[in-house]
């Protein structure tokens, strides 16, 4: 199984255990990636809250460079990946926006090709039975609230995610990985990633009620499919602690890292040292290093 | 050689403003066969009718053309003039030189010109016509209404007092409909059950009445005033002779205890065993078995109510029947199903145990309901304190393929918070709403009352989501009267969920042959003018089969419709036009080429013999009740000898003929053309 | 409010503007509010979305181009997903912030605003995002020096995710910036275009 790469700027900087994690457990389960050459940013948010030229154009030239490829797209980052899907939605709806994008880009564009998230990947494409077989350290009594943040489902005609609602796809891979996958509120609520310079006190009133509802729901530790929820929710619990009184301090975990260690692979291979928010304890404590 | 009248109407300026109609009825003049032509402003109205007689009359005319509107605006007036003076209503013709002239036109020249080859074409046919009678069928003065809800019952009772027999098919095992599941009814919060059941009492012991409950209508044949029906009337396995009634099998019937089985009435909040009565003022008030889930038909063994049955009316070998019923007219009251509570992902597909349907509401206040009346959370079976109630749950919601009002709602939930504020002191009702829609008889006043008696606090804005915290829910919403968001903690969330159309609706609308809309309700055949009847002849509809409605509104067509079908039965014969197709026996060869293509099923073969019985050859023939003279037989028939009546091969070549040597005269001179460039 | 013999509301056909770049049928809107309902910085917003709509609905765009919702508005999708028209109010957040900035309101003088000129000048730049300097050039620009400097920064230097001395490059950068230079000259005529 190959496919073109889209990693997305953070994952070699501050996202940089998503993107060690996914290259080991792409390896170990069978996943061929290929890094799209030069790729450019997608743009994320400042892109189309400035220009629709430009949010669509930017994530279109690493998707025609895939094209070239000939090969599907596999993006790890949710607002990546939700980026590019927009611009493959916007394209194809209107024709003369269509031109003008192709002209900006300058390289030929179809639109056969199709973009897929990391999850989708794996769980759908490679399916949770291989899955099964792949892991040897079952995951047993972790409890994980998972949580697929905003980009990923929503709004369901251009992401095509499963449902926009009631997703089920990672509560799915964590039972494949055999650890419990807890019933939460807040798992498609925005965690506020646009936000987290720009605007921080809005960003910690978000990312404070998605921690708070997990932690009252009982789970071990919550489980992230985007760079940029992560940086949320695992570099700011000490400051949102600071602004509102609460004492969060529970693990956040990539779903590449829980499948990595599920399968068996070494933690410092993973680099799950990277976190702030320590991630050792409740793994010690279930045996699982 | 014809003696032809023309009256070339003005319409007031609908015509007269782009023809000039004196024109046209001078040079109408003028045409082979025409000895009178005369223009007049409204030849509709009684003096323009008078003329047209007064002009038969006197000028001896045997063929009159009235060039005016569109045949089917007024050819019906002009055709019933014509029997008042003793003419044959079928050598009167109608030249449209409205809608398809003066309305479509700008140029007077041109139109007038127009105008002129239009009549002269009409004139050319009528000389062609043949005189015409019409068609008498017998009318079986019988009824058929199907669905037992406060619909059908308000038609068959009308029918049944206005001295003709129904027959009543329901497919439920008792009458009664969702009116019988409710417990007080806006806005007068009247029992609804003891309004009701006067009435299925009513419809079960009346004299002209026979209720098929726990039936199905099968297939329909026929047409107006002859329809052959077939109704398979399902087995209960209860001989219903010898059952009393006494619901002692319904105990001890050991199904259901557990569960097993929800009872459909009680919309799944309650078991109910295999052997069952629905409800206990049910009409019949018989069980039936439930051959899917009785242990008796899945194993063999049981049989427990055969056994403790005094009466031995329980009969395990009973089979479906298929009883063929004769009748003149239908009435189709079939009612409506809601929209499952479950379609929404964002409050919780169906996931939370306190998030319940309207309908569900209204059973748990009922007093026979499962809860004896009392309000409590399904979840703990506590009372609740907050109880939200949101209102257009798939209503007026294209996301969900929704676009109309379901019309009730409003007035229910104002009902729903008035009866929780009655049955469940301290509990609080908080209503999300887009509009309040109170549009019926003290329908207002009541809205008013929940608001300013009953403690309901209405939030203007929907609710974008519900979710679990801890033992209750939380409902977030929004008032966008002040632009607040708003987040209730509920204990209790009652979804007012959309009326759609029942189950297997289109399937019933084919047997019919009725036509139904995207949302298959049931089309009436002018939504302002005739709501009651469809375009089938014979068939007409009654209540939320065609249409979201009230229980009033329901009322109300049920007797409307009973009204149309007793019009059809105070005759003893059904007129039909005579403008069908019509097979020369004499050159017929018995091919059957037509029989396929005839929509309606009217062509079949028949037999000619001699004196002595001998065989000389087969044909086809039209019933001439079936026949709805679309000609395409008469299109078919390799030797040309069916002809369609009225609008005869020589009729229309007539008029063919007519324009053809005229069309020289249309086209543009050399001279013309090279103006216009 | 007013609405003058000469239809002064509607002038500068800034309402075509909004739905040609949002792509959304204004009209249709029937103010259920659900969008405000779900929006999670509802609270915050000075005006809710619904509001929004019906601003634009009544053409008053001033009140909408001045203030602070559009830039409160984090695109999480809550709005469009569960509009029961179908619409796109996420559409017409980007439409509305993109006619602020252009015409230059004094509304659209923010951080979020200052944060995405720096963004997207490092994507021209570099063609790739250089963390460091997007947020040290941000705090120089927001003038807040000391944020995140004392507490994330050198805990996310240690653990090895901050590497300022890694520049990003990429060998097509040329045509990189020539494609942004063709968007921001398609985006100009758009916003000028004439009826």
């Amino acid at each position: 199984m190959k496919y073109a790469y889209f990693p997305g700027c953070s994952l070699h900087s501050t996202a940089l255990e998503y993107g060690e994690s996914t290259k080991e457990i792409c390896r170990k389960i069978g996943i061929e990636l290929q890094e799209i050459k030069d790729w450019n940013c997608c743009g994320a948010t400042p892109a189309h809250q400035t220009n629709r030229y430009l949010a669509t154009a930017l994530p279109l030239r690493n998707i025609a460079k895939a094209e070239k490829m000939g090969m599907d797209m596999v993006i790890p980052c949710a607002a990546c990946f939700s980026r590019s899907k927009f611009a493959q939605y916007a394209v194809e709806k209107d024709d003369e926006f269509r031109k003008k994008i192709i002209d900006a880009v300058g390289l030929p564009y179809e639109g056969k090709i199709k973009i897929k998230h990391l999850l989708q990947v794996i769980a759908e494409d490679l399916g949770l039975e291989a899955i099964k077989k792949k892991v040897i350290k079952p995951l047993t009594g972790l409890n994980v609230a998972c949580y697929y943040g905003c980009l990923l489902v929503r709004p369901p005609e251009v992401t095509h995610f499963e449902d926009a609602e009631e997703p089920q796809i990672m509560e799915n891979l964590v039972k494949a990985m055999g650890a419990e996958a807890v019933d939460w509120a807040f798992k498609t609520e925005c965690c506020g990633a646009s936000f987290a310079i720009s605007n921080a006190e809005a960003m910690m009133r978000l990312t404070g009620r998605v921690i708070g509802d997990a932690i009252l729901n009982d789970c071990d530790c919550i489980m992230v499919a985007c760079p940029l929820c992560h940086a949320n929710l695992d570099m700011r619990q000490q400051q949102i602690n600071d602004a509102y009184g609460t004492n969060f301090n529970i693990p956040i975990f990539y779903f590449t890292e829980l499948l990595g260690i599920a399968c068996g692979i070494p933690l410092e291979e993973l680099k799950i040292g990277c976190h702030l928010t320590d991630p050792f304890t409740i793994l010690k404590a279930k045996q699982l290093c | 050689m014809a003696n032809i009248g023309v009256f070339v109407c003005w319409c007031g300026s609908n015509i007269a403003q782009t023809v000039d109609v004196v024109a046209v009825a001078k040079a109408a003049s003028e045409f082979k066969d025409v000895v009178y032509s005369v223009d007049y402003k409204y030849m509709c109205s009684s003096p323009g009718q008078n003329m047209m007689i007064d002009a038969i009359k006197q000028h001896n005319l045997d063929g009159v053309v009235i060039a005016s509107c569109s045949p089917r605006m007024h050819e019906s007036t002009f055709r019933s003039a014509a029997v008042l003076a003793g003419f044959n209503p079928y050598m009167v013709e109608m030249a449209n030189l409205r809608e398809h002239c003066s309305w479509v036109h700008d140029n007077r020249e041109e139109a007038t010109k127009k105008a002129i080859e239009l009549v002269r074409m009409i004139v050319a046919k009528v000389a062609r016509n043949a005189p015409l009678n019409k068609i008498y069928v017998p009318v079986t003065k019988r009824a058929l209404v199907i669905g037992g809800g406060i619909a059908g019952i308000q038609a068959a009772l009308d029918i049944a007092n206005g001295g003709v027999e129904v027959i009543m098919v329901e497919k439920e095992p008792s009458i009664g409909g969702h009116m019988s599941q409710l417990d007080e009814t806006f806005p007068t919060l009247d029992c609804s059950q003891c309004i009701l059941t006067p009435r299925m009492v009513e419809v079960a012991t009346h004299k002209n009445i026979t209720l098929y409950a726990y039936s199905e209508v099968d297939s329909v044949e026929g047409f107006v005033g002859n329809f052959k029906v077939k109704i398979k009337r399902k087995a209960k396995c209860v001989i219903e002779e010898l059952c009393t009634g006494c619901g002692l099998c319904t105990q001890k019937c050991p199904v259901g205890k557990k569960g097993e089985v929800m009872n459909e009435f009680e919309v799944g909040m309650a078991p109910r065993p295999a052997i069952y009565i629905p409800f206990p003022q049910a009409v019949p008030n018989i069980p039936v078995i439930d051959r899917e889930n009785c242990t008796y038909f899945k194993t063999g063994k049981c049989g427990v109510c055969a056994k403790v049955c005094v009466a031995k009316a329980i009969d395990f070998n009973q089979k479906d029947e298929i009883v063929e019923e004769e009748v003149g007219a239908i009435i189709v009251a079939t009612g409506y199903d809601l929209y499952p509570k479950d379609s929404y992902g964002e409050y919780g597909y169906g996931k939370f145990k306190d998030v319940i349907s309207g309908l569900e509401f209204e059973r748990m206040v009922s007093a026979s309901g499962p809860t004896k009346g009392k309000v409590l959370r399904p979840s703990n079976g506590k009372p609740p304190k907050n109880v939200v109630f949101i209102k257009c749950v798939g209503s007026r919601d294209e996301k969900h393929g929704i676009s109309y009002c379901s019309k009730i709602c409003c007035m229910y939930t104002a009902k729903h918070a008035m009866l929780l504020h009655h049955k469940c002191p301290g509990a609080k009702a908080y209503i999300f709403y887009m509009d309040i829609r109170a549009t019926g008889k003290g329908y207002e006043e009541f809205v008013k009352r929940a608001m300013e008696e009953e403690g309901a606090v209405y939030i203007r804005g929907r609710v974008s989501r519900i979710y679990k915290r801890k033992d209750h829910l939380v409902v977030v919403g929004a008032d966008t009267l002040t632009g607040k968001p708003v987040e209730v903690e509920a204990d209790l969330v009652v979804l007012a969920t959309a009326i759609i159309a029942k189950d297997g609706a289109d399937k019933l609308a084919q047997i019919l042959k009725i036509s139904y809309d995207t949302h298959n309700f049931y089309n009436e055949a002018h939504p302002k003018l005739r709501p009651v009847e469809t375009n089938t002849a014979g068939i007409f509809l009654a209540g939320c089969c065609q249409a979201p409605k009230d229980i009033p509104d329901s009322v109300s067509q049920g007797s409307a419709a009973a009204s149309k079908a007793l019009a059809l039965f105070s005759k003893k014969e059904l007129e039909r036009e005579p403008l069908i197709s019509r097979v020369n026996e004499e050159f017929c060869v018995g091919c059957l080429a037509c029989q396929p293509v005839c929509p309606y099923n009217a062509i079949e073969e028949k037999e000619i013999r001699d004196r002595k019985g001998n065989l000389i050859k087969k044909v086809a023939h039209i019933n001439e009740g079936l026949c709805m003279g679309c000609g395409a037989c008469a299109v078919t028939c390799r030797s040309g000898c069916i002809i369609l009546e009225g609008f005869t091969n020589n009729q229309i070549f007539e008029q063919i003929n007519t324009f053809e040597n005229l069309i020289s005269k249309f086209e543009p001179t050399p001279e013309e053309t090279v103006a216009k460039k | 409010m007013r609405f003058t013999k000469e239809g002064d509301n509607f002038k500068e056909n800034l309402r075509e503007k909004v739905e040609k770049i949002s792509n959304v049928n204004l009209s249709s809107c029937y103010q259920c509010g659900k969008c405000s309902a779900g929006c999670p910085m509802a609270e915050s917003m000075d005006i809710t979305p619904n509001q929004i709509m019906r601003l634009l609905n009544l053409g008053d765009f001033d009140t909408v181009f001045n203030c602070k919702a559009i830039w409160d508005c984090i695109s999480c999708e809550i709005c469009t997903t569960r509009c029961p028209r179908e619409l796109d109010p996420a559409a017409v957040m980007d439409a509305l912030r993109i006619l602020s900035k252009a015409k230059g309101y004094k509304g659209s003088r923010n951080s979020v605003e200052k944060f995405n000129k720096i963004f997207l000048y490092c994507v021209q730049m570099f063609g790739r995002l250089y963390e460091p300097g997007l947020v040290g050039g941000f705090n120089m620009y927001n003038v807040t020096p000391f944020k995140d400097v004392f507490d994330l920064a050198p805990a996310m230097f240690f653990k090895g995710k901050l590497k300022p001395w890694n520049f990003p490059h990429i060998e097509d950068i040329e045509e990189v910036k020539v494609m942004i230079e063709k968007c921001n000259k398609y985006a100009e005529e758009e916003r000028t275009q004439k009826k």
